[in-house]
């Protein structure tokens, strides 16, 4: 089954076309790279997916589930890292953490272990208590990544993840969504940066302008356009786009 | 150095414990959000300032510090008499022994001294006075004051008193020459008798004012407490996007706002306690200080809340109903403000729009104390106005359970809607359509 399925997903703001009629699915246990430059309609599309942000029209399934009629279940099978990280900045980053996880039904010592072991697999015990105003940007999407994990979802959505992340910080959150993705999970995740889509996904898909102009096996994708460097069919693709209006 | 550069503050430390408790506090998710509320709230210094140190502030400045100024005894008028009659001694010892702060001259310039404020009030006692008297006549003693300085009149206040005291004791001398009674001369007695209801101790300075300002203070800091938290409530989460990572969580925004009313309603129950006790002391404190000066007008109170609340036998009534209120003000403020908030489409259009919703919640609480009894029926029906109006029922006539349950009925019926409303703009949030 489709871990994810974006259908006709079409989002207007006041007239503008943000994201257009766009159509795509996810296999389970892929890592699925979401691409475009900015201004793209990448957020835009997965919000909907997660389910915060209401279609203008179309809808999307996570597990089989409709966002918009079941949005509970669909959530359940989902974790987040959304664009903005959205921690809470009066609670330490140890809270920040107990807050999501209790949420989703975790508790007490076994909340506490896993908690802690993701605080030392992203080198961040010494800012425990710490509360997020105080911690640096690349310390915050560390700590909104370990959020997003928490509850080990079968299906993550990471908003560039690494987007103001030092190398080292950077390396330790791909590193671990490899691991994560090797446990046989789904992850989603949108970039900009080329290493991190050569090195992770498997499949991809291109939206420029709100469309999707491509979506495949990122192999596929090298072998048709005979370019080598990911980078360039990139630019390429999205150049024959503009051509094309 | 090094805890100052990792960024634990003091507050954080202190409450850590309190951080600590997520772990394993409640069950349902509102009870999990009323704990993160709770700890948000108080490394917040606006709940700090408002919830805890602007009624320990505000209590003593409000309730003792007017009396301080005005009362005789801590700051007494200054009387300067001028005797010109040396055979006056009768009333210039009396003065002497009663007035607090009294100096006597033989002659000085009596406007002079007023109009450079070396004394509150000049009494001139006129030469000839007691020949005058002694011969069965009428003689003047002068008085010059300051029109718009209070002590200044309190001043005439004390001296006249002591005056009619010397009068009252030269009529009856002059009575029992001619062999009358006092009741020949003085053929009317008035007595004045306090009528409050049952239960209710008579009044008194301190509780003449707790039924004045207590409503007042309940309103106040409820809505204050709760207009930080308003604002953060929806605009402050949306501003921060921290909304839209709360609602990748699979809970309802009813759940969520539940949670947040919860820790609404435990920091205003917190907000009262504080205002309560702050108030109670405030006013032994100005007993202490002051119930000596007023002298035999003043009753000598017990120190207990009975001070604060004229209604002792129904004290455990008027309790509780303090704390309702409190939670209704602080629950009816939150919810208005964001709902109010919620529709402006920065956070600072949302403070500004907040600045006025305040300032008009505010009009609505200090409108009920200065409006004439007459008009408690009418404010029971407004919002908000209706709070204060079952305050002040409940403080002075709590055996009188139709106008109480009236305020309170529509107060609640109010909330109820407001509730409603906030639930409905909140859930709105949890699938925003921009
Ligand atoms: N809430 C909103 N209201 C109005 N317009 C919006 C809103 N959110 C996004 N847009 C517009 O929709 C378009 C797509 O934005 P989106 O954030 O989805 O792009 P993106 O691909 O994520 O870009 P980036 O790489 O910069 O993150 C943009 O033109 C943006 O201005
Ligand atoms: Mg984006």
């Amino acid at each position: 089954m489709d871990a994810i399925v974006a259908d006709n997903l079409r989002k207007e703001f006041g007239g503008v076309v943000a994201v257009d009629d766009v159509s795509f699915s996810v296999r389970s246990g892929v890592v699925f790279g979401y691409l475009g430059p900015n201004g793209a309609g990448k957020t835009t599309t997965l919000r909907m997916i997660y389910g915060v942000l209401r279609p203008t029209s179309g809808t999307a399934y996570v597990m089989g589930h409709d966002v918009l009629r079941e949005p509970a279940q669909a959530k359940k099978n989902l974790g987040v890292m959304p664009e903005e990280t959205g921690l809470y900045s009066r609670l330490t980053a140890e809270e920040n953490l107990i807050y999501f996880g209790r949420l989703r039904g975790l508790r007490g010592r076994e909340l506490e272990r896993r908690v802690v072991k993701l605080l030392q697999k992203l080198n961040l015990m010494e800012k425990r208590y710490v509360i997020a105003d105080k911690l640096s940007r690349g310390q915050k999407q560390k700590v909104a990544f370990a959020r997003a994990i928490l509850h080990e979802p079968p299906i993550l959505i990471l908003d560039e993840p690494t987007l103001g992340v030092d190398v080292m910080s950077a390396r330790e959150i791909r590193r671990m969504i490899e691991d994560y993705a090797k446990e046989g999970n789904t992850v989603v995740i949108s970039t900009h940066n080329m290493f991190e889509v050569e090195r992770l996904c498997q499949e991809v898909a291109i939206i420029n302008r709100g469309r999707i102009v491509y979506q495949g096996s990122k192999d596929d994708l090298m072998r048709i356009s005979g370019e080598k460097e990911f980078e360039d069919v990139f630019v390429k693709l999205v150049r024959q786009e503009v051509v094309e209006r | 150095m090094k805890i100052l550069r990792r960024g634990s503050s003091g507050i954080v430390k202190v409450t850590r414990s309190l951080g600590r408790a997520g772990y394993t506090f409640g069950k349902r998710p509102e009870l999990i959000v009323l704990w993160k509320e709770i700890v948000d709230s108080f490394r917040d210094r606006r709940t700090i300032v408002n919830v805890l140190l602007l009624p320990l502030i505000l209590m003593p400045v409000a309730f003792a510090l007017p009396f301080f100024f005005i009362s005789p005894k801590t700051n007494p008028p200054n009387v300067v008499v001028v005797v010109r009659d040396l055979n006056a001694t009768k009333l210039v010892s009396m003065l002497m022994r009663d007035l607090p702060k009294v100096s006597f001259e033989k002659n000085i310039d009596p406007n002079k001294t007023i109009l450079q404020n070396k004394a509150d009030l000049v009494v001139i006692i006129p030469r000839g006075f007691s020949l005058n008297i002694s011969r069965g006549g009428q003689s003047n003693v002068f008085y010059y004051y300051d029109p718009y300085n209070m002590k200044s009149s309190t001043a005439i206040t004390m001296v006249s008193s002591i005056v009619e005291r010397y009068q009252s004791r030269i009529v009856s001398d002059r009575l029992k020459e001619l062999n009358l009674t006092e009741s020949y001369v003085r053929p009317i007695k008035e007595v004045s008798k306090e009528v409050v209801s049952k239960g209710v101790s008579l009044a008194s300075p301190t509780s003449v004012i707790s039924v004045m300002l207590l409503p007042i203070f309940i309103g106040v800091i409820a809505m204050t407490g709760a207009s930080a938290f308003a604002l953060d409530m929806i605009a402050g989460e949306r501003e921060r996007k921290t909304m839209e990572a709360l609602f990748t969580n699979p809970v309802s925004g009813t759940s969520i706002l539940v949670g947040k009313y919860l820790a609404m309603t435990a920091i205003a129950f917190l907000s009262a306690i504080v205002t309560l006790a702050s108030a109670l002391a405030s006013l032994l404190l100005m007993n202490l200080l002051f119930t000596s000066a007023l002298g035999p007008l003043h009753r000598q109170e017990n120190l207990n809340l009975t001070i604060i609340i004229p209604a002792a036998k129904a004290l455990p009534l008027v309790l509780a109903g303090i704390f309702l209120a409190v939670v209704l003000a602080a629950l009816t403020g939150n919810s208005i403000i964001a709902v109010v908030a919620s529709f402006a489409k920065s956070f600072k259009e949302a403070q500004q729009y907040m600045g006025f919703v305040t300032m008009v919640l505010m009009l609505l609480i200090v409108a009920v104390p200065y409006m004439p009894p007459s008009m408690m029926n009418y404010l029971a029906c407004v919002p908000v106005a209706s709070i204060m109006v079952f305050v002040r029922d409940l403080l002075v006539n709590p055996s009188n359970l139709m106008p109480i349950a009236m305020s309170l009925v529509f107060s609640v019926i109010y909330l109820v809607m407001l509730l409603y409303v906030s639930g409905k703009v909140f859930s709105r949030e949890s699938l925003i359509s921009s």
